[in-house]
């Protein structure tokens, strides 16, 4: 580790320092990223919470937003391996998870002359890194996207009746683009479920684009300093878990999941009206996970109803999916969560 | 943080919780003995506005206070019993304190299993104790919520203001003519009362003294509007049946009848009977009495007017001598029955006889009379249209009832009486008029044979019999 690393100790045992810890590094891993992405410090922040939760994110946005540098960044600041994959209609799964290949292997025999055997060897694709950038994952066909299911819940690849594990840390940082939709295969349900969450990048604005022309149409480059290895994200995944988060904080986020699902008791009148299907319990998940992490990246030592409410439009915007009315009308996941956090309230009575 | 640090948190932060868990339990006894008090103080309103108007068991002071005591107390009780729901309370220190449900979270890892707390619970115990000692609870529970002092205050107030300045409220909704009236007639029977007992005292009359006292008391009820109208109705009915019975005894008494012959042998012997009735005071006082009870149930119940319009009180008097009362006791005092009105005025009693037409039955005056309705104008009649009496009563012999008296002046100024027994019934004639005609007539007659009977009286009378003989 170089740069900032030196300055940040290792856990000491003391759970204050190791909060203090996680905090001071979430920020100057902000920070270090922040010195090539101009702005998005809310997208870095949710994919470093992303990181840290075990999570995979989807980030969405129209091209030229810097999604693919940021998840770049990011595979430099932190001392990961990082591998790209371009989504293209033509992609095949094998070409992401790896194949098994015949290798010839040359052995001395016998007799008058060499024989050539062949065997067959794992040939691990770019799905064995630590960090994966699918980009433009809504290119590939289904049969290929489908490839990252097993990848991304159980975080191992079965080639040939073999499961090969994947390198931990590991998380996919997805992105696709909301306008060219022609060629596109949409994610399926299932495959969207598996994305911890889903960000979506804004224009910059006029300040934002200025300073990005500066840093881009100059000469000046920026060398990332490796803020963190593989063992510091391990231990600050395991420090997120065990961050307090009360029962009614829980059960608050429950009820937010809950009201996303069209048909049951705690359901808005709009959820109800628009939505087909609502968030599972991967949602509710993503929650309190993320609101764990949120407060220990903000220095407290336990999440509340805000941490929780923070990460309800990332954790649930892709989890649900409108009906036609919904489609037509066009309404949107965000309008759905606002309105699900306006009337859900934080402690029941 | 190990396990002896959590050891350590544990119990100070459930310090700083059980403070503020007091402090929330003291308001909500204020609160819920103030409302209790206040849901007390309302039937002690109650109790206070009806002391003036009804009288209570116990003093209303009494009744208030112990209503007042009852409500409070079931509110301190509530709030003692209601147990304090402490997450409930730190999930609102954290929203007032801004806290992000740090204190919460506390309690509910310091209620969980150890293995379970985790590494944070500790430090998390700690914070929060941390904070809840730096905070008064005053700033977590907020003002104390008196919502129902003002109006408490307000109800304590009416209700003393009650308890001091009762007010009777049947006098607002009672007409002012109608309690001066009632007033006027329990003074009138009250009087009466009291008079008839005195008498009844001298002359050692037992029942009569009872009957006296029940009659004044009633009398005193009515002036203090302690009693109905109609439930003053019908005491004076009992009583007033009781002071006739008694005055049936009184006049047997002082003039015993011939054996024999009921009407005409009482006539015969009237004139030394009729003396010594008048003379006699306890009958004075009975008929007095009767008197005032009579007119009392006339002007009281306009419903029961039908029998006291048929009772006219000149001609209804229990013995029929309120024209020999008229004029001996002129001057002295209250008059007796049939007294007023008349001021010795031979034709007053006809006259009031006359009018009388009410469908009951005359008073035992009338029964003798079968005065035609034109007995204005003779001034003699003193009964009621015969067309409106009710069928005879039969007559018991020697049954004696009040007699009929009527007044006139002798041709040397002297008074003259005229006595006719007539029955106790004041239900009305039971007997066909022939029945009992002859009978009347002759004890007209015998009556007529007096002395004292004015000649233009007397013929007054034969014509007023022979007119009905005529006419039937």
């Amino acid at each position: 580790m170089e740069g900032n690393a030196e300055a940040i100790p290792a856990g000491t045992g003391d759970i204050r320092q190791d909060a203090a810890w996680a905090g001071g590094l979430v920020k100057a891993l902000q920070e270090e990223i922040g010195r090539v992405i101009v702005g998005h410090q809310d997208v870095i922040h949710d994919v470093l919470v992303c990181l840290f939760c075990g999570g995979h994110a989807l980030l969405e946005g129209v091209p030229g937003l810097g999604k693919t540098t940021l998840i770049k960044c990011l595979g430099m600041v932190l001392d990961l391996t990082a591998s790209r994959i371009q989504f293209t209609p033509d992609l095949m799964p094998a070409d992401i998870i790896g194949t098994n290949v015949l290798v010839p292997e040359e052995t001395q025999q016998a007799g008058p002359g060499l024989e050539i055997r062949r065997y067959v060897r794992f040939q691990k694709g770019p799905m064995f890194a630590n960090i994966v950038l699918a980009d433009e994952i809504n290119r590939a066909t289904p049969k290929t996207q489908s490839a990252l299911l097993e990848a991304m819940q159980e975080q191992t690849v079965t080639v040939g009746g073999t499961s090969h594990v994947l390198e931990q840390p590991f998380i996919v940082l997805a992105t696709q683009n909301p306008i060219e939709m022609e060629g596109t295969y949409p994610l399926p349900e299932a495959q969207l479920d598996r994305f911890f969450f889903k960000l979506a990048l804004g224009y910059p604005t006029a300040g934002q684009i200025a300073a990005i022309l500066d840093r881009t149409t100059t000469a000046a480059s920026v060398a990332l300093a490796k803020i963190v290895d593989a063992e510091g994200i391990r231990r600050l995944k395991a420090l997120v878990r065990d961050v307090p988060l009360a029962a009614h904080v829980r059960d608050y986020a429950i009820r937010l999941a809950l009201a996303t699902r069209p048909g049951t008791e705690a359901a808005t009148e709009l959820v109800t009206r628009y939505v087909r299907y609502g968030a599972s319990p991967r949602g509710p998940q993503a929650l309190v996970l993320a609101a764990k992490a949120n407060a220990l990246f903000d220095g407290r030592l336990n999440a509340g109803f805000d941490d929780v409410r923070a990460s309800a439009r990332q954790a649930l915007r892709h989890r649900i999916l409108f009906n036609f009315e919904g489609e037509a009308e066009g309404v949107t996941p965000e309008q759905v969560i606002d309105d699900v956090l306006s009337r859900v309230p934080a402690a029941e009575d | 943080m190990g396990d002896a640090e959590n050891r350590s948190a544990a119990p100070a932060f459930l310090a700083e919780v059980s403070r503020l868990a007091r402090s929330a339990r003291r308001d909500l006894m204020i609160t819920r003995t103030v409302a209790g008090a206040f849901f007390g103080l309302v039937p002690a309103l109650g109790v206070a506005l009806l002391a003036g108007t009804v009288a209570l068991q116990l003093p209303a002071p009494v009744l208030a206070a112990a209503c007042l005591v009852v409500g409070a107390g079931v509110g301190a009780g509530a709030a003692l019993l209601r147990p304090t729901n402490r997450m409930r309370l730190l999930v609102r220190a954290d929203s007032v304190l801004g806290s992000k449900e740090l204190t919460s979270t506390a309690l509910e890892l310091s209620e969980a299993p150890r293995e379970k707390a985790g590494p944070f619970a500790a430090a998390v115990m700690e914070d929060a104790s941390r904070l809840l000692s730096a905070t008064p609870p005053r700033a977590i529970l907020g003002r104390l919520r008196l919502t129902f002092v003002p109006f408490t205050i307000v109800l304590a107030l009416l209700t003393i203001g009650a308890l001091l300045f009762p007010v009777d409220f049947r006098s607002l909704f009672a007409s002012p003519g109608r309690d001066g009236q009632m007033a006027q007639i329990g003074e009138d029977l009250r009087q009466g009362g009291e008079r008839l007992a005195e008498t009844a005292q001298e002359l050692g009359l037992g029942r009569t003294i009872d009957l006296s006292r029940q009659l004044a008391q009633l009398g005193a009820d009515l002036e203090a509007r302690r009693v109905s109208p109609k439930d003053a109705l019908r005491q004076m009915t009992q009583i007033e049946s009781g002071l006739r019975q008694e005055y049936g005894l009184r006049t047997q008494e002082a003039a015993p009848a011939p054996s024999g012959a009921p009407g005409p042998g009482q006539s015969q012997g009237g004139e030394g009977t009729s003396a010594g009735r008048v003379t006699d005071k306890g009958s004075r006082e009975l008929a007095d009495a009767i008197d005032r009870l009579d007119r009392a149930k006339r002007e009281l119940g306009g419903q029961d007017g039908g029998r006291g319009k048929g009772r006219p009180g000149a001609a209804t008097g229990p013995d029929g001598s309120q024209g020999d009362q008229a004029q001996n006791d002129q001057g002295q005092g209250a008059p007796p029955p049939g007294a007023q009105g008349q001021q010795g005025q031979q034709s007053q009693a006809g006259n009031q006889a006359g009018r009388s037409s009410g469908p009951a039955a005359p008073g035992p005056g009338a029964e003798n009379g079968n005065g035609p309705s034109d007995s204005k104008e003779s001034g003699i009649g003193t009964l009621p249209a015969p067309e409106k009496r009710g069928p005879a009563t039969p007559i018991t012999p020697g049954d004696k009832g009040p007699a009929l008296q009527a007044q006139g002046n002798a041709a040397n100024d002297e008074s003259t009486r005229m006595l006719v027994r007539s029955l106790p019934e004041r239900s009305g004639s039971r007997l066909p008029e022939d029945a009992v005609l002859n009978q009347y007539s002759r004890q007209a007659e015998s009556a007529l044979a007096r002395d004292e009977i004015p000649l233009k009286l007397r013929q007054s009378v034969k014509e007023y019999f022979t007119t009905i003989g005529i006419t039937k």
